[in-house]
Parts: structure tokens; sequence; C-alpha cells
């Protein structure tokens, strides 16, 4: 009776429950983890905030509270120094998991390595900077530069709204000093960290985790948690700050029709895009160049099966990939840090410098061309593709309802996903 | 201010228990690496040089940023007047013989029970289709008659066939 006894007592010691209601060893801290997730599940069912990412960050981070789950260890490896004897004794049942290195002083040396959990093999992917890539190539596949091509003034835009990240990465750094002022050790951020956290300002999930993966990896799961949240609630960010800095005049102007593209141009468009970017920033070669290629894929209009499954399976794979593994990065030691609550303010500004810097830029637009452009099409800079163009359509609309602007803002929206990709190489080469 | 230093990964442990211990803070960039080990100071006499510095990034990243984005502006602006430009040149080429031959056309007889909206679509079906500038009138909509193959016996025979 004493022995099933003991064998009851030694299964809990070893579960998964007994770490978690350990509150000397920190389990509470899974346990608030563990909410955080089931937070973040709901929100993406329930409000639909960018479920697509949202909902596999979210299990991810789930599942890598568990206690013991061990599915984001690292796969180890050591140097076992064995005899024959040694090893007939030492390797049983182990066999497979050891093979010869090399012999010196009679002995053997063994490579003994215990396999990660499986999280960890698929983080590689994130950790090498691999999956952001391949979700540009499907999201270059998606799009249209139509517009952008039709109005190469939105370039300007999209570039304006990139204002937040650098706004954004002041901000991150001056903290330190606040901090410094306030005793507060945690409120310090290091180049790469504040530049890792000014990304979000692009509103773009794979530039983000690219440029974080690179730039700051501690700090990924706040990152892209903070990222995709705020681009989900881009609709409720955004319209406060465009009516704030523009006139009901404005608001209410209707833009030209925009010029008819030819194939030619979709098709050169990408190729000089590429060669001008890379050669200027080599470092945002692999986002431009698969985000480029993408929109060759589908322009050229030869390679069909290519482009579809770019933008449907390949796309889809990779989201699962990524988002999983990213969500597994925030474990309660790393995320339940002032940091993070730091990041998810920083995360706020970034994107309302953005709005700003697109906006108001827009506004100079209309000054100059003497009252064609809608300065509403300014906030769709900010990427957030098509979300924020969705917006300045909406905005627009309320003040015009005969008015579409919904073709105008795809333009600055995907200059915007270009002009955070370059904003990713200038802050790659500067702090890689 | 900061201080990237590289070392071989059995000196780094050794240096970083020695560099805390003489009372500075640190910390490990990345644990799997092993090989980076960065650290970051703040004192207050250099607030000036931080600030600083922080600026000149923010002014080399939009610099960088508008200036790579004016770059492509002015290609793509400069494509878009070429192509217009050889678009109007092509156009009246093709417009010119037809002109004389757009007379008022008659209104189409459309069978009685077709739709208005059906003529219109049908119409428009047609406008798309049509190869470049030709223009096609609408004289008659009527019904297709009732007779020949069901419509079972005519996908019997199109699987039949596709092969062939």
């Amino acid at each position: 009776m004493s022995a099933l006894w003991g064998a009851i007592v030694d299964i809990w010691m070893n579960s998964g429950f007994h770490q978690l209601f350990n509150f000397e060893n920190e389990g509470w801290k899974n346990l608030i983890m563990i909410g955080i997730a089931c937070g973040l599940i709901y929100l993406a069912i329930k409000k639909q905030f960018e479920p697509l990412l949202l909902l596999p960050i979210a299990f991810g981070m789930l599942l890598v509270n568990l206690p013991l789950s061990g599915i984001m260890d690292p796969q180890q490896n050591s140097l076992v120094a064995l005899t024959p004897a040694e090893l007939e004794h030492y390797a049983q049942g182990i066999k497979d998991q050891i093979y010869p290195i090399f012999e010196m002083g009679g002995k053997l040396y063994w490579q003994h390595f215990d396999a990660g959990g499986v999280m960890w093999y698929l983080y590689q992917g994130v950790k090498f900077g691999i999956y952001p890539p391949l979700i540009f190539l499907g999201i270059g596949c998606m799009t249209d530069f139509g517009p952008l091509i039709s109005n190469p003034k939105s370039f300007l835009l999209g570039a304006a709204a990139q204002l937040g990240i650098f706004v954004v990465f002041f901000g991150a750094r001056s903290l330190g000093i606040l901090g410094n002022v306030l005793g507060i050790e945690d409120m310090a951020f290091t180049s790469q960290q504040a530049a890792s956290i000014a990304i979000i300002g692009g509103a773009d999930g794979p530039t983000a985790i690219y440029l974080t993966s690179k730039l700051a990896p501690e700090l990924l799961g706040a990152i892209a948690i903070a990222a995709y949240s705020y681009m989900a609630l881009v609709p409720v960010i955004q319209p406060p700050i465009m009516r704030l800095l523009t006139t009901k005049k404005e608001r209410a102007v209707k833009m030209e029709q925009l010029r008819t593209v030819s194939r030619l141009e979709k098709i050169l468009f990408p190729i000089f895009v590429t060669v001008l970017c890379v050669l200027l920033l080599p470092s945002a070669a692999p986002l431009i160049g698969m985000l480029m290629l993408g929109n060759l894929f589908r322009e050229s209009g030869v390679v069909d099966r290519i482009n579809k499954t770019a933008q449907n399976e390949l796309m889809n794979i990779v989201t699962i990939f990524l988002g999983v593994t990213v969500g597994a990065t925030a474990n309660a030691q790393s995320f339940l840090q002032i940091k993070t609550l730091l990041i998810i303010a920083l995360g706020v500004f970034a994107f309302a410098f953005g709005t700003a810097g697109g906006v108001l830029f827009g506004k100079l637009m209309y000054l100059f061309t003497g009252g064609k452009v809608n300065p509403l099409i300014g906030s769709a800079g900010v990427s957030a593709v098509p979300m924020a163009a969705r917006v300045s359509q909406k905005v627009g609309q309320e003040e015009n309802p005969g008015n579409f602007l919904l073709m105008h803002a795809m333009g600055p929206n995907v200059a915007g996903v270009i002009g955070s990709a370059v904003a990713a190489g200038v802050l790659l080469t500067l702090f890689g | 201010m900061e201080f990237q230093i590289e070392f071989p990964k059995e000196e780094f442990s050794d240096f970083l228990n020695e560099y805390i211990a003489s009372g500075h803070e640190g910390e490990q960039e990345d644990e799997t690496s092993g090989g980076s080990f960065q650290i970051v100071e703040y004192t207050g006499e250099n607030t000036g040089e931080y600030l600083g510095n922080a600026g000149l990034v923010v002014l080399i990243g939009l610099t960088v940023v508008i200036g790579a984005l004016v770059v492509l502006v002015a290609i793509f602006k400069a494509f878009g007047l070429i192509m217009t430009g050889a678009g109007k040149k092509k156009a009246p080429k093709i417009e010119q013989p037809k002109n004389p031959e757009a007379p008022a056309t008659p209104a189409p007889v459309v069978q009685d029970g077709i739709g208005d909206e059906v003529v219109a679509v049908i119409a428009a079906a047609i406008a798309a289709m049509a190869p470049g500038g030709k223009k096609y009138a609408l004289k008659r909509v009527s019904r297709a008659d009732a007779g020949g193959r069901s419509a079972w016996s005519a996908a019997g025979l199109a699987d039949n066939t596709r092969p062939f």
C-alpha cells in the first residue's frame, strides 16, 4: 500500500501540476502566462484580431508555459570519453543517440546528444530568418502594385509613414535616461532592442519578426504579439489621428481616377525595385527580394501554379510554423518583465506617429498639388495591407459618401510594405 | 555606451563572471550562440552624446528610406510618362478609319419576356469581348430554339468527346 502511495506521490511530484502550483519555484508566472495565452486565443477567435497569426502565436505561448512540456528545449550536445568496456555499460539503451567523434589517450570520444523539443527545431526557421522572407514571397504574389505604379508619388507617403519607426527608436533609447533618473534598470533598451521595438511602427508582422530575430531575439514574443495586436487595432488607432490632423475640406477631396497600368510596367516594377533597393541596402535583400519575386510570379502570368502555391499552401504552412514558434518564445521568464509593458506602450506610439507622418505628408501633397490629393490616403502608408487602406476609404466616405479612396490608398499601402522593409534594412545595417 | 566584444566560447563564461564580479552589469545576448557579449552602460555624464547618437540614427534612417523611395518615384514617374506617351501615339491610328462608320444604331428587337437588364448584360458582354476598337450593335435578342439535345445529353456528348 505504501509502495502504491509512494508511486502516486512520485507521479505527482514529476507532473506539470506540481510545477505549476509550486509557487516557490515561480510557478505562478506560468499561470499568468497561461491566462494571457487564453486571453489572446479569445481575442483571435471572438474578436478576430489577426486570427491567422494570433491564434497559433497564442497557442504556442500556452504550450511553452505548461511546465515540463520541453517543447522548446534546445538540443543538447556533449562529448563523452569512454573505453569500449565503459561504452558497453554506459550506452545501454542510448546507442542511437551517440556516435564516435575522435580517439585520444586510449579513449574514444563520443558525441552524445539529447533531441530538443519540436518547437525548438521549427524555431530555427525564425532564428535564421527563413520564415519571414517566405511569407513575403506569398505577400508579393497577392499584391497588386498597379495603384502605386500609376501614381508613383504614393511612394513618398509610404516613406513618410515610417516616421513612427524612427521616432519610437529615439523614444526607446531615451527611456534609459528616464530609467536612470527613476532608478529602474529594466527601462533601458540597447540600440538593437530599440530598433526591434521601433519596427512595430512598420505595421508589418514578418518584417518585425525578421528584424527582431536578428537583433534582439529575447524580445521576439513580446514584439510579435504587440505588432499583430496593433495591426488588428488599426481601425481603432488610426481614425482619431486622421480626423485630428485633417480638415473637413481636406477629407472630402475626391481624387482623379488612376490611369491603367500596362503589363510591361507591372513586370518591370519588381525587377527595378529589387535592383535599386538591394544595391542601396544589401541587408534588405531577403525581404525585398522575396516580395518582388512573388510579385514577378504574379505579373509574369506564366507560372500560375507556382504563384498559387506561394500565396496559398506555402504561405499557410509557413504561417503555422512562424506563429506557433514565435508564441513559444514567450516564456514566463522572458515575457513577464517591465520591458514587455514598455514594448506594448511604445508599439502604440509607433503606430500613432506612423499614421501622423503619413497624414501630414499627405497634407503637404494636398498643398503642393492644389488640393488634388486627399491627405487621408497618407495613413495607409503604414502597411497593414489592406486594413489601413480600408480605414482611409471609410474615414473619407464618412465625409463624402460618393468618395472612393480605396484604390488611391492602396498605392501608399503597398509602398509602406517596401518602405518598412527598407527601414528594416537600414536598422539591420546600422545595428546588425 | 555600448561595446560589442567577441570571445572564444570557452573564455566567455570566465570573462562574464570576472566582469560582473568587478561591479559591472551585463547580459548575455543570445544563450545559444555563447560567443557574443553585449554590455550596456549608461552614465549620466554622456546624456548629450547618448541622445545625439539616437538622433543621428533617426536622421540617417529617415534620409535613407525617403531617399530610396524618391529614386523609385523618379524612375516610375519617368516610366509612366514613356508608357502613356507611347499609348497616346498609337491610339489615333486605330480609331481613325473607324470614325466614318459610326451610324446611329437602331434599338434592338427584343423578344417578349426578355428584360432590359438581360439585354444590357448581353450588350456589355459583347462589348467586353470585342477585339480592339471594333464596335458591334445588338440588333435582335430572342431565345434560342428549345429543340435539339437536352442539357443531359449535351453534357454526356461533351464528356465522351472531350478526349478527342
